[in-house]
């Protein structure tokens, strides 16, 4: 596969130095939960863009990832940004010169439009949107002082007419790409990098893992056996690899080394063990256990050393994603009408909140990587689609309108 | 688990395999079983791929290898099931040949993940009633393919779940 043209960047920073020490970002920024931005649209020299036009990408970006209260005016208005207590805003210029395209950003202060800083973006046509995804990632940077997610994407199993195929998509839900096309059943993607990825996929007429590329596809078989190997959750930290199998006569949780080796198994419970989730420092491993008698979620350490239960509000609990933080493990669970809806507890079983309440099977929550959202699958009659929310319930977005999303899984950065 | 006795002690009749892969001119000659499978791979390595049975016996392998239904969230034999493996294992006998791969398959509730487990100890169950039938346990693979693979999409009711609640049987190569 051809490799995506490569996103050139020029950095010009215009910084006013002087007036750059009077307007502190970083103090705007604790004054609010929410921070209060202006866009204004952004105006061309020479042929205008047909699609993608950069103010509505960083409108978009900005309001998707819950931490700014987005406005956005066609041209300066001080009305407009008082309203919404705006102190600050972004506006900006482009120019198309055959498939070229440079932008320029400009964020400043409203109450004196000066410049605060500026940054100077060029490449091709066809990267308009990865540019504004980086400045926006620059811009959350500079107001935080922390990493932006606007860079990172989603594996997802692409479920249509019973196939199951791993495909992959930006945050926000632009350019799907199907990556598997080997006319099995592929099932359970989550990333090893962000260019490679683990999954199982039944091309030996059962069930095994195999790690391959996302840019193409190409896979080797990973973890394999005559039994059922499932559910591959990678660790943060160094890359061990944590996944379900039933090679011993029942499905237990296991880990191995990056490379496969030191295979050991940390549950021998007869009931089903299995959906192994890490925590983000590597000590500990989430999983699901029957041993109750019904699914259930359960901790325990990454040796497999005190295995205890956590959500005990439930008749089936499933699917565990513990947050980048490692305050919370989110997780769907099944309401006494049938109903699955995503919730989340503390690794110490304490405060269980119930997340979601649209209509609906809510399913397979996994966190985005700077743990601002929660991406799960929302599933309705014949339809699936990836929706975000914030951890507390607020904010829901529908992220799909394809229908045939499935088992999500959230890169890195 | 719980796994049934098999209900009725098969007459260990003549064998009368049609699924000759010995090429054998004389269809009724007994190859023993440890030289039948001899060639079945029993490592990981092993993989299953579905056999092209012989126009005659495909017939007859159609007829008996139906599915076996479950109950929800359970693994368990009922009656139907057991009337129809004593027949799968009759149809066995007579075709030593044969090997089959049971894919346990589970309804379109619940999750992913868990399911994968639910659909096995289906293909667990029968597996083991078989052999309590005196089935060869090399001639038994199991597999699971959980929710994946239902045989009815966005089923609403009982009974469409029900369709989908099952153990398929799939002739395998030695």
């Amino acid at each position: 596969m051809k490799k995506p043209r490569i996103l050139i960047i020029i950095l010009f920073i215009f910084t006013n130095v002087l007036y750059a020490e009077e307007f502190d970002l970083n103090v705007y920024a604790s004054k609010f939960d929410s921070i209060p931005i202006g866009i204004i649209d952004f105006s061309s020299t020479g042929t205008r863009l047909k699609k993608d036009q950069p103010h509505e990408i960083i409108a978009q970006d900005l309001d998707f990832c819950g931490r700014f209260n987005v406005v956005t005016v066609s041209q300066y208005d001080s009305a407009v940004f008082a309203d919404a207590s705006a102190g600050i805003y972004v506006d900006g210029e482009y120019t198309v010169e055959g498939s070229e395209t440079v932008i320029n950003c400009y964020l400043r202060d409203v109450a004196s439009q000066e410049l605060i800083i500026g940054k100077k973006y060029k490449g091709e046509q066809n990267v308009v949107r990865a540019m504004m995804h980086r400045y926006c990632n620059e811009l959350v940077e500079m107001l935080f002082g922390d990493r932006g997610i606007f860079e990172s994407k989603i594996l997802y199993v692409k479920s249509s007419n019973g196939k199951r195929d791993i495909a992959i998509m930006d945050f926000d839900g632009y350019n799907h790409r199907q990556i598997t096309k080997n006319n099995v059943v592929n099932i359970f993607p989550a990333f090893v990098t962000k260019n490679s990825m683990i999954w199982t996929s039944y091309e030996r007429g059962k069930p095994d893992l195999y790690i391959g590329s996302v840019a193409d596809g190409s896979s080797k078989l990973f973890i394999y056996s005559k039994a059922v190997e499932s559910s591959p959750a990678v660790s943060p930290v160094d890359g061990t690899v944590a996944y379900a199998s039933s090679r011993n006569g029942n499905m237990d949780v296991y880990i191995c080394n990056s490379d496969k080796t030191n295979v050991r198994q940390l549950t021998v419970h007869y009931g089903v063990d299995t959906s192994p989730a890490w925590s983000p420092n590597g000590y500990q491993i989430a999983f699901t256990s029957d041993r109750s008698g019904n699914p259930q979620i359960y901790v325990m350490d990454s040796d497999g050393a005190n295995q205890h239960r956590v959500t005990f509000e439930h008749k089936y609990a499933d699917s565990p994603s513990w947050s980048p933080k490692g305050d919370k493990i989110a997780y769907m669970a099944m309401g006494e009408n049938g109903k699955f809806d995503i919730w989340t507890i503390a690794p110490d079983g304490t405060n269980p909140q119930k997340v979601t309440s649209i209509s609906g099977h809510n399913e397979y929550p996994k966190w985005a990587p700077d743990g601002s959202l929660i991406a799960f699958v929302n599933a309705t009659g014949s339809y699936s689609d990836l929706y975000v929310v914030k951890a507390d319930g607020s904010r829901v977005r529908r992220v799909t309108k394809r229908g045939d999303v499935k088992m999500p899984d959230w890169s890195g950065f | 688990m719980i796994v049934l006795s098999c209900s009725h002690s098969l007459q260990s009749k003549k064998q009368q395999s049609d699924f000759n892969l010995t090429k054998s001119k004389d269809k009724h000659t007994v190859v023993p079983e440890n030289e039948l499978f001899a060639s079945v791979d029993t490592t990981d390595e092993a993989v299953f791929t579905e056999a092209q049975l012989i126009e005659s016996l495909l017939q007859k392998a159609n007829e008996v290898l139906k599915p076996v239904y479950f109950e929800y969230n359970s693994f368990q034999l009922d009656q139907d099931a057991v009337e129809l493996l004593v027949k799968i294992a009759e149809f066995l006998k007579e075709n030593p040949g044969i090997r089959v791969l049971v894919q346990g398959h589970c309804d379109e509730r619940g999750s992913s993940e868990y399911n994968m487990g639910l659909g096995e100890n289906r293909a667990k169950v029968v597996k083991e009633y078989l052999i309590n039938c005196g089935i060869n346990s090399i001639r038994v693979e199991i597999t699971s393919y959980g929710k994946e693979k239902p045989v009815i999409l966005n089923c609403n009711d009982q009974q469409c779940h029900s369709k989908n609640r099952r153990c398929e049987f799939v002739p395998l190569t030695r």
